[in-house]
């Protein structure tokens, strides 16, 4: 207050000292009508100085101040708005109030057009130009289209654009090889392209375009010359042992049609099988489909993969043929051909430590040696034929595939009782044959129809030989031991889907609509044959399997999307009609169940502040498990897992609740977010597990009513140090879940709780090269029961630490060191690994790379997981390649 | 209050809304809108030009200027009959060097700057009477409008406008108002930057003027310096997951491609 005063004193001294003569003009500007003009412009001008000016606006209420510090007895005031006549006012060159009333004038505002707007946009379309991209190093398109802005190549070979996937890879426009798109991307020379065409919000379907927008972008390369014939060629040789791995991709793109093969060979451990790995997201759909995957009916006691790169414990010898054909008919349909041949030979040694934690006894340690070999020959054909047309959009899809599999196992067991050698033997073959229709409509405005059918035939016969015969106790006549046990198991399967969808929306709003059905329809025929069979002895009944199953659901589904500047609401609200039977005539076994299932789930997002967004989800499922479940007679899994499936079907409800708060600030670059989920589902069946002392185990599902649980909670922190270029990274995550079981006749529940820690750094102040580190801590522990308290736990470390060093141009060398450590029921083991590359660009206007690899400078032989599954601690041995160098050279032609 | 806000995330939603946008009115209808084509040049070295088309809209009481992608975007996206031209429009707007919203309210001669930083847009406050114009006495005719020269040093550039008293609004391209008329043309003397005014009209549709609402205050020297770091980071994730063995080499590349979009609008 005080304050206040003594600065309107100062104020009223300044205005009254006649050398500063300053004037202060406050007025309002009214129209005739007496009503406020705002966003009138108001000039002061002085006689005595013809070039001062002084310029203010009307606000809301018509009111203005002009303050000027100008001699002279004199002020002109002009006062100008759109659609009045000026106004003006001579006067006194004094502080004053002024108010003006304008006439209105009814003149238009001269609006004029003085150029019309450029013409170079090309839509969405943004256009590179390769060249301007490309540096030395660059060998392959994908190398360019990482550097181009908004792009992002992931490890995998997925193209990110602006964080999303990309939907389509064009080249020359043509689709040649649709989500296996990495197969032309890691192998078309850069040198080839002329323009990478980014093309954004791109809705391939032209049926589609102007009525569901799309977020994706798609890319096209445009080919320098009409007809280009190129490719890549890489050879490498190395030991020891001998080594080779070899790459010859040709490729010819002319107007009428478009061919990429490639032959790939090696032994060092590279999985050329990710080559042929599907990228889209709709193929993750579409592999959860029935038919997709083989399924596991019986096979030889496996090792699994460890969690390292395939490189370090794949020992292959893998040969892959792959030809992808496009031939377009017209502008608008095409016919697209995609075979491959895989052959493959994969040895995995090693041994496992198996633990059953046991609520009637002491835990039973099994401990095997395994030495298997898997026969791999992959056949797989798509013929696609595509019409994308203004009025419809259509796409069948036929596809078949064989798959002739054979797997070898020697395995050395150190049971609680003696050694002993088990010999298993499995073939696996797996047919499919399977057919794709889609089709899309618009149906007026911004409304549309989509059509979708799927038949999927599929057959595996697969058996399983075990010498000497397993489980004599249950499958030999008085318990006495016997040659060998034969599984036979036949599993058939048809399955179609079919749906139509209507979709529609306007302003914030998103409709989707849908109806359908999918029936299955499921035959297991089995048998487990003890050798030499015994005189006269047919096999047992429970030993056999006559299963047909048909499972069917028709449903109606409505999605609604709700998007403003704040919320992102999205309600799932299918209804469906389950139906399921199944018979087994031999053994005079039957079910059947038929019920109504409402499943909504409703997700959101909401933008708490400029900083803060938090999202929910929360969902209801109520499903049954897949027919292939079934057995009401015993199959042999494998050469220690007998298992029957003769209660109902598998029924879940289950609830979800999901939540999270993220914080992102990039003023100060800190960025933390937390997320919490939980689970419960019910179920109407239990396994029920036995296990013997020598490990073996009997498995059997009872009808049961119970209940699981699973929460997990997840936090995470980043920070950016501007000065030192220095991002470092902190997540942490945990785990907590809960399962009923039934185990050696007991009801016990299983609770594990895991944690995982795992911090980043990276520095890379430098110009002339990279620093970075990453440590990770996972620990597991579990515990069955009421018992006291959790086992022990195990835990795994993982340490990394690489130098990126570019000495002189053209050079370039690279050192990596991994740290794992390992802990779990037995010593420790610890290893280290190094590799170390060195590449040499020749200085020849042919791109020539020539590369020496290291790898494991330490030669570390070892390594060792633990994971937990209810009662069973797993702990696998890995028998790793050894140290081994390669020598390889790249060129494109 | 403060547990509140913790507790219920709606009151927190409140509080800031109701404050976020200084209670400034929505204006249905903004009366004229004047179409610029900025013509720019990001690196100094090198002598290609872009080029693109901004909006200044304005309102009795405060005027927006921004890139006339995001304009068409924005409206667009609120018009019922949202279609595929619309999604081109959409697409363009990522391809705007100014992807910043400049409002002026006259009241006060206020400049209230919005731009993104990857989702979240950050707001500056500014005072545009720091813009001191130095009027000349040459005229000439641009487009059929008698414009006046005038002169004026802003954020470490020399600017030479050309304005018109025939249209009586005191406003212009990018920060720059306070001359008794609306600027037509406004270059600055190394030709880096340069407006023109190339359509000018009457608004007739019913589009709302909006306030980016969910916005954090900051100054300009802090948002600049979050950008460049937000975009670095961002790039070197991206870069160390898919390519770490070009890692450095790449991470360079961008640095120096970085460096060489040397030439802002405000160089100080």
């Amino acid at each position: 207050m005080r304050t206040d005063y003594l600065l309107s004193l100062i104020l009223i001294t300044l205005l009254w000292c006649p050398a500063i003569a300053q004037t202060t003009l406050t007025g309002q500007l009214l129209t005739e009508q007496k009503e406020p003009l705002p966003g009138a412009l108001l000039e002061l001008q002085s006689p005595s100085h013809p070039e001062a000016t002084a310029v203010t606006t009307t606000d809301e209420a018509g009111r203005f101040t002009i303050q000027v510090s100008w001699t002279g007895d004199s002020l002109v005031l002009s006062a100008r708005a759109l659609g009045f006549s000026e106004q003006v006012r001579r006067l006194a060159n004094r502080s004053q109030a002024v108010r003006l009333a304008l006439a209105v004038n009814p003149t238009p505002l001269k609006e004029v057009t003085v150029k019309a707007p450029p013409t170079r946009r090309e839509g969405d379309t943004l256009s590179y130009r390769v060249s301007a991209f490309t540096d030395k190093k660059d060998r392959v398109i994908a190398d360019v289209l990482r550097k181009l802005p908004g792009v992002e190549v992931e490890a995998d070979g997925r193209i990110l654009y602006e964080g999303r996937p990309i939907q389509k890879f064009y080249i020359n426009g043509a689709d040649l090889l649709e989500n296996r798109y990495n197969l032309a991307s890691s192998n078309l020379p850069a040198d080839a392209v002329q323009d990478v065409q980014v093309l954004k919000r791109h809705q391939p379907v032209k049926a589609l375009r102007g009525v569901q927008p799309t977020e994706q972008a798609s890319l096209n390369l445009e080919l320098k010359k009409k007809v280009t014939a190129t490719g890549q060629g890489r050879l490498g040789a190395g030991g020891s042992p001998t080594l080779w791995n070899a790459n010859l991709t040709p490729m010819l793109f002319t107007p009428r049609q478009q061919l990429l093969d490639s032959y790939q060979t090696n032994n060092t451990g590279q999985d050329v099988a990710a080559e042929l790995k599907p990228l889209g997201l709709g193929d993750f759909q579409r592999l959860r489909e029935p038919g997709a995957v083989k399924p596991d009916l019986t096979g030889i006691q496996g090792l699994g993969a460890p969690p390292l790169a395939a490189s370090r414990y794949l020992f292959n010898r893998a040969h892959l043929l792959s030809a992808n054909h496009l031939l377009p008919f017209s502008k608008e349909a095409q016919l697209r051909v995609n075979t491959s041949f895989l052959h493959d030979r994969q040895t995995y040694t090693g041994s496992t430590r198996t633990t059953f934690t046991l609520p009637d006894g002491p835990p039973v340690t099994l401990l095997e040696a395994k030495d298997n070999t898997r026969y791999i020959n992959q056949l797989t054909t798509d013929l696609a034929y595509v019409r994308n047309v203004q009025r419809y959009y259509l796409k069948n899809t036929l596809s078949a595939a064989g798959s002739w599999e054979a797997q070898d196992g020697l395995l050395t067991r150190n049971g609680p009782t003696e050694a002993a050698t088990v010999t298993q033997r499995a073939t696996n073959p797996y047919y499919t044959l399977s057919n794709r229709l889609g089709l899309v409509r618009p149906a007026g405005g911004q409304r549309v129809v989509q059509v979708n059918s799927v038949v999927t035939l599929a057959a595996t016969p697969q058996q399983l030989s075990v010498s000497p015969g397993p489980l004599p106790a249950l499958l030999a006549p008085g318990g006495l031991a016997y040659d060998q046990a034969r599984q036979q198991a036949r599993a058939e399967s048809f399955y179609t889907a079919n749906s139509v969808a209507y979709i529609t929306g306007r302003q914030h709003w998103h409709y989707t609509y849908s109806a359908g059905f999918s029936l299955q329809t499921q035959r297991l025929r089995s048998k487990l044959m003890p050798l030499p069979a015994g005189p006269g002895s047919e096999v047992a009944d429970t030993l056999r399997n006559h299963l047909r199953a048909t499972q069917g659901r028709y449903y109606a589904q409505a999605t609604i999307d709700y998007k403003t500047d704040r919320w992102h609401l999205e309600l799932e609200a299918p209804l469906s009609y389950r139906t399921f039977s199944a018979t087994d005539g031999p053994l005079g076994a039957s079910q059947q169940r038929r019920y109504f299932a409402p499943e909504p789930r409703l997700s959101g997002r909401y933008e708490l502040s400029g900083l803060w967004h938090a999202t929910a989800g929360a969902g209801f499922r109520n499903e049954l498990a897949g027919p292939e479940q079934l057995a009401y007679g015993y199959v042999l899994r494998d050469y220690r897992t007998l298992e029957r499936n003769a209660a109902p079907l598998t029924q879940t409800r289950s609830w979800s609740l999901n939540g999270g708060l993220v914080y992102e600030n990039p003023l100060t670059a800190w960025f933390y977010r937390a997320s919490y989920s939980f689970s419960t589902s019910a179920r109407n069946q239990l396994a029920q597990t036995l296990v013997r002392p020598d490990g073996s185990q009997t498995t059997v599902a009872v009808a049961e009513s119970n209940r699981g649980q699973n929460q997990s909670v997840s936090a995470s922190a980043s920070k950016f140090i501007s000065e030192w270029k220095l991002s470092l990274g902190l997540q942490l995550n945990a785990g907590l879940s809960r399962q009923p079981l039934l185990l050696n006749g007991q009801l016990t529940t299983a609770r594990n709780q895991n944690g995982t820690a795992v911090f980043k750094a990276n520095l890379s102040a430098f110009d002339w090269g990279n620093l970075e580190y990453s440590a990770t801590l996972t620990a597991l522990r579990g515990r069955l029961g009421p018992a006291d308290g959790y086992g022990p736990s195990t835990t795994q470390q993982q340490q990394h630490l690489a130098l990126s060093w570019y000495p002189a141009e053209r050079h370039l060398l690279q050192l990596a060191t991994d740290y794992y450590r390992s802990q779990g029921v037995g010593l420790a083991v610890q290893n280290v690994f190094a590799d170390a590359t060195y590449r040499y660009t020749l200085p020849t206007a042919r791109k020539i790379d020539v590369e020496l690899k290291a790898t494991n400078l330490f030669d570390a032989r070892r390594y060792q997981t633990t994971y937990f599954s209810g009662f069973i601690l797993v702990q696998n041995d890995y028998r790793l390649r050894p140290r081994q160098a390669l020598v390889s050279v790249r060129a494109s032609f | 209050m403060t547990m509140k806000k913790i507790l219920v995330p709606f009151l927190f939603f409140h509080y800031y809304s109701a404050f976020s946008q200084d209670n400034l009115p929505l204006l249905e209808s903004p009366t004229i809108i004047a179409v610029y084509n900025v013509t720019y040049q990001q690196d100094s070295t090198n002598i290609g030009k872009k080029s693109e088309l901004m909006t200044l809209t304005i309102t009795p009481n405060y005027s927006l200027f921004e890139s006339n992608y995001s304009h068409l975007a924005d409206s667009v996206i609120k018009s019922p009959s949202f279609n595929q031209s619309s999604v081109n429009l959409l697409g363009t707007y990522l391809r705007s060097a100014f992807t910043q919203k400049i409002y002026k309210i006259y009241t006060g001669s206020r400049i209230e700057y919005y731009d993104k930083i990857g989702q979240k847009v950050f707001h500056i406050k500014q005072d545009n009477k720091s813009i001191k114009w130095n009027i000349l006495n040459e005229k000439k005719e641009i487009s059929g409008f008698s414009c006046q020269k005038a002169a004026t040093t802003y954020a470490g550039r020399n600017w030479e406008a050309w304005f018109t008293k025939d249209i009586p609004i005191s406003d212009g391209p990018y920060k720059f108002s306070g001359l008794p008329g609306l600027i037509i043309e406004l270059k600055d003397s190394r030709n880096s930057y340069a407006f023109e005014l190339i359509k000018l009209k009457r608004n007739t549709s019913t589009v709302k003027v909006e306030f980016p609402i969910n916005t954090t205050q900051t100054t300009y020297k802090e948002y600049t310096r979050a950008k460049s770091d937000w975009l670095y980071n961002g790039v070197s994730q991206v870069t160390r997951k898919n390519s770490p063995n070009n890692y450095a080499k790449e991470m360079e590349e961008y640095k120096q491609k970085q460096a060489r979009k040397n030439n802002p609008i405000e160089l100080k």
